[in-house]
């Protein structure tokens, strides 16, 4: 039992990262239907800028905040040129093109900085705290975990009680008739990139703290992981992408508590299929009726 | 990635015109007086990707190599990056082999990408001589592919007895990469070497290489308190490993084997890094005069310590120009009789004298690791 609460608190902080980097492709997702899956390198950017940016200096807030303005950015222009000239071509050629900015994404970083690991210049604590024999959790995992959900529920509510929030779930509920209404449909779909990026920073950021690594590919796999735990959470529904990110970080902790380490990597993409199999809207999503 | 090392265009081409004849069979093949003068050679290394500083610093070794030894045959090196991965390992393969059309091959670093790239360069019948990859199946039924390392059935013996003999170790928990094919291999020869030894591995737990978080399988090593972790795995993973094992405050050593052998391993490590042993092919503070004079060459031209990876480009480079001038051809097949045949060959990293099945009979050094490096702890040999 002590064990069992051991392996479900260390899932917290890796599940945490997740979360961080679902919420962009959940928000992506739910205005354009469109997997981003250059989302992931987003992630690796940031990390990146971070480091530049707090090596030149900078404090770390300050560091993450520009890191997340500058990713912003380049989010924004991404999808301006790479996916809007796309709008009408149907789902399957935006997400070439999504696969092939990540790609020219992770070349760019390995020939601007290196292909190795770079180590990380910035720390968060590495105090653990002791709760009896048996129970360790590291101080950094909490302060992860707390951002992780401040973050995720402070975006909730702003989707939810400010005008370009509603103006989010406008264009996810109906694109037509938001726009019919007069929602800035294409100042909306920028908004959303735009607070993808800045989350996905958030993400690179603390995983560089945590680790002490970033490397060119490290957005590879924790995005596959991230975009199966938006699908479990429900995508397009941002709680759902914290529940989703936080299950998948405990499920592949308990995996290798409980010798099943051999596991961990598949049981993100066995979780994705089964979802989609058995409840495609996800743990908290509410199912969409498709009139004919 | 394509670097040709001939110094002058005009010198590359005649390599290149020489090679094309040779590979045509207008060469004269066996006569006394043709020794041949040009061979092309392509190496396949991880120059990106999370093995990167294996693929650099083998290619350090081998240009230091061929820069030094000017004698014939001249040596046109086609290098390929395979992104450290099985699939682009194959493709570098098929690329050198098709395209630039290369008498024999260096590499890969990996045994799961050596793995990989052995099947085309076999089909080819183009030998691919591995400088570094020591999983014990790579060579086994492929005549075309051999190797200038130990193997891991011995590295694994080596550190098995090393805990138990001289760290008096009773308890073992083995850390496996489940992504390669070395760490497997490595977890197996040194389980059964350990527990015939009398010894007792309590817990097996895998790590992908893709993992960047490591608590959860740290939190088993902390309950079981072995006395040594075996950690059979790369230095990107290593380096994340030692640093999260420290904040756990686990005391128990670790004991590595050569996939330790990267600088990055003490970036990302930190102070964590110091203080555990690990079995390598070389190690640069050798007494050995040999070792001692490539050493000093190699910090004068590239400014760093070299790594046993850069050792082993090193005598690769050497030793393919041996097997070439004994074969007295760039015929393929005929450079891989030689390559096969090679007894006694003096290299930095030791006497190399392949075996029946194409594996490499040397010693290895056991290091110690220093918060920047290895430093020289024991020699065992076979």
């Amino acid at each position: 039992m002590i064990d069992f609460l051991q392996y479900l608190l260390d899932g917290l902080a890796t599940g945490s990262v997740y979360a961080l980097i679902a919420v962009g492709y959940s928000m992506v997702f739910g205005v354009l239907q469109l997997v981003n899956f250059a989302h992931s390198e987003l992630f690796m950017l940031g990390a990146y800028l971070v480091m530049l940016l707090f090596a030149q200096g900078a404090p770390i807030w300050a560091a993450v905040l520009l890191a997340g303005c500058g990713v912003g950015a380049f989010a924004v222009l991404m999808e301006k040129f790479a996916y809007r000239p796309l709008r009408s071509s149907g789902r399957l050629a935006p997400l070439i093109t999504a696969v092939g900015i990540s790609i020219f994404l992770q070349n760019l970083v390995q020939a601007l900085f290196s292909p190795n690991p770079q180590a990380y210049p910035f720390h968060l604590p590495d105090g653990i705290l002791e709760f009896g024999e048996d129970i360790l959790v590291r101080q950094r995992d909490i302060l992860i975990f707390i951002l992780a959900v401040v973050l995720t529920l402070g975006l909730e509510a702003f989707v939810r009680y400010t005008k370009p929030g509603k103006g989010i779930r406008a264009v996810a509920i109906h694109p037509q008739a938001a726009r019919i209404v007069g929602v800035p449909y294409n100042r909306i779909v920028s908004l959303t990139f735009f607070i993808g990026a800045v989350m996905a920073v958030v993400a690179g950021a603390l995983q560089g703290a945590a680790t002490n690594q970033i490397w060119p590919y490290m957005g590879v796999s924790s995005g596959l992981k991230a975009f199966a735990a938006a699908v479990l959470g429900g995508i397009g529904v941002l709680p759902g992408a914290l529940v989703g990110g936080l299950a998948l970080g405990i499920v592949e902790s308990l995996l290798v508590g409980y010798d099943l380490s051999t596991f961990k990597d598949g049981a993100a993409f066995l979780i994705l299929i089964l979802v989609l199999l058995v409840r495609p809207q996800g743990l908290l999503g509410k199912k969409v009726l498709v009139k004919v | 990635m394509n670097h040709t090392l001939a110094r002058r265009p005009f010198l590359a081409l005649g390599a290149l015109s020489l090679a094309a004849l040779a590979v045509a069979g207008l060469s004269l093949p066996g006569s006394a007086f043709a020794v041949v003068n040009s061979v092309k050679v392509g190496a396949i290394l991880p120059l990106t990707g999370q093995t990167a500083n294996f693929g650099q610093d083998t290619l350090n070794g081998l240009k230091l190599a061929l820069e030094k030894d000017t004698s014939m045959p001249k040596v046109e090196l086609v290098v390929e990056d395979t992104l450290g991965t099985p699939a682009g390992s194959a493709t570098a393969v098929n690329k050198l082999i098709s395209t630039d059309k290369v008498s024999v091959i260096i590499g890969e670093v990996a045994s799961s990408n050596t793995i990989a790239a052995s099947a085309p360069a076999q089909n080819a019948k183009i030998p691919l001589m591995t400088h570094a990859s020591t999983n014990d199946s790579i060579t086994k039924g492929k005549d075309f592919i051999s190797r200038i390392c130990f193997i891991d059935s011995f590295q694994g013996e080596v550190m098995a007895k090393f805990a138990k003999g001289e760290l008096k170790a009773k308890t073992a928990v083995i850390l496996v990469d489940s992504d390669s094919d070395y760490s497997r291999g490595l977890r197996d020869s040194f389980k059964a070497a350990f527990t015939k030894e009398g010894g007792k591995v309590v817990e097996e737990i895998s790590y992908s290489q893709k993992d960047t978080d490591f608590k959860a399988q740290l939190m088993k090593v902390r309950k079981e308190k072995p006395d040594v972790v075996f950690l059979p795995g790369y230095y990107t993973q290593v380096g994340a490993i030692l640093r999260q094992s420290a904040e756990l405050k686990i005391k128990s050593k670790y004991l590595g084997t050569d996939g330790w052998s990267g600088e990055d391993l003490f970036k990302i490590a930190g102070p964590a890094s110091a203080g555990h042993y690990v079995s390598n092919h070389f190690v640069a503070d050798d007494k050995d005069p040999k070792v001692q004079a490539f050493a000093k060459e190699y910090q004068a031209k590239y400014g760093k310590v070299p790594s046993d990876m850069a050792a082993l480009g090193y005598d690769a480079a050497y030793f393919i120009k041996n097997a070439v001038r004994t074969a007295d051809s760039s015929d393929p097949t005929k450079i891989k009789d030689a390559i096969n045949g090679t007894k006694n060959f003096q290299g930095i990293t030791g006497t190399i004298s392949l075996d029946a099945n194409r594996n490499a009979i040397k010693s290895a050094v056991v290091t110690k690791t220093t918060t920047t490096g290895f430093v020289f702890h024991a020699r065992v040999n076979p």
